[in-house]
């Protein structure tokens, strides 16, 4: 497993140094050579993890099933606590607007820090961010898992099946623990993709 | 029904047993709701007034107070 992670942190780092050899081609340049999935109708709420190329895979998506909202959380120095809640809460009202008007929205479910569900993953249990789930539960719309990876230096998409569950106290533990259970499914499939945050995520 | 009553029964759902204070933010520093229970307290209020919340977070402490004032003076 740790030769695996290191293999991933030097492979990031080399693609990171052609890219920069490249002449640092912008975003766009780069995701003409995407593999995206077939994916069923937005609105969809597009669940995704620290793995790979991840900022491709709102532009990727836009470019195939409409409008795409994608919400990115950074660490800002100094940010209080009261700030920080009020970005999410922003995040979380925009995302449900933009899917009741028919996009859809890509979400990061290892956010820094959040409110959580902790469900089963690998031998113990990891915490992942309910703002995707709430959403869901609000809007109706499915959770589409979904990670970037590169192949060479193209970006490949990988998405599961559309998660829906039934109404119920226990809906968005049930959408969490599915979409849980792909994540792992695809990193034992795919040990070279675990990275450094994921780890973390495990150890959690 | 009076606008107050409506935003506070709308914030009383999502915070069951806890006294309302209209001048306390809605968040943990104040009657304790999380990021999720404020964005649904905003688009319940949104679709029963039919007015915008959003512009109320572009600054720091929401309160039931703040929250039935901009519900008041957009419709």
């Amino acid at each position: 497993m740790s030769r695996s992670i290191l293999r991933s942190e030097v492979r990031q780092n080399v693609l990171i140094y052609w890219w920069v050899r490249s002449g640092r081609p912008g975003l766009r340049e780069l995701i003409r050579e995407v593999h995206v999935p077939a994916l069923p109708k937005p609105p969809l709420i597009v669940g995704t993890f620290h793995l790979g190329p991840l900022t491709a895979i709102g532009a990727a998506l836009e470019a195939r099933i409409g409008p795409v909202f994608a919400s990115v959380e950074r660490r800002r120095v100094g940010a209080t606590a009261a700030r920080r809640e009020r970005r999410r809460t922003r995040t979380l009202y925009e995302s449900a607007r933009f899917l009741r008007a028919g996009g859809s929205v890509v979400i990061a479910l290892d956010p820094f820090v959040a409110s959580c569900i902790r469900v089963p993953f690998f031998a113990g249990t990891a915490p992942i961010a309910r703002g995707a789930f709430a959403l869901s539960r609000m809007t109706g719309a499915p959770i589409v898992p979904m990670v970037a990876r590169w192949r060479g230096t193209r970006v490949e998409l990988v998405a599961g099946e559309p998660l829906v569950a039934a109404d119920g106290p226990d809906r968005e533990y049930a959408l969490a623990a599915e979409t849980a259970r792909w994540l792992e499914d695809y990193l034992r499939a795919n040990p070279e993709e675990i990275s450094l945050r994921i780890l973390g995520l495990m150890q959690r | 029904m009076d606008p107050s009553d409506v935003v506070r029964a709308i914030v009383q759902a999502h915070a069951p047993g806890t006294t309302l204070d209209e001048e306390l933010p809605l968040g943990a520093e104040g009657l304790g709701l999380d990021s999720i229970a404020i964005a649904e307290v905003l688009l319940e209020c949104e679709e029963r007034f039919g007015a915008s919340c959003g512009q109320l977070l572009e600054s720091d402490g929401l309160t039931i107070a703040r929250l039935v004032r901009h519900l008041g003076a957009a419709t």
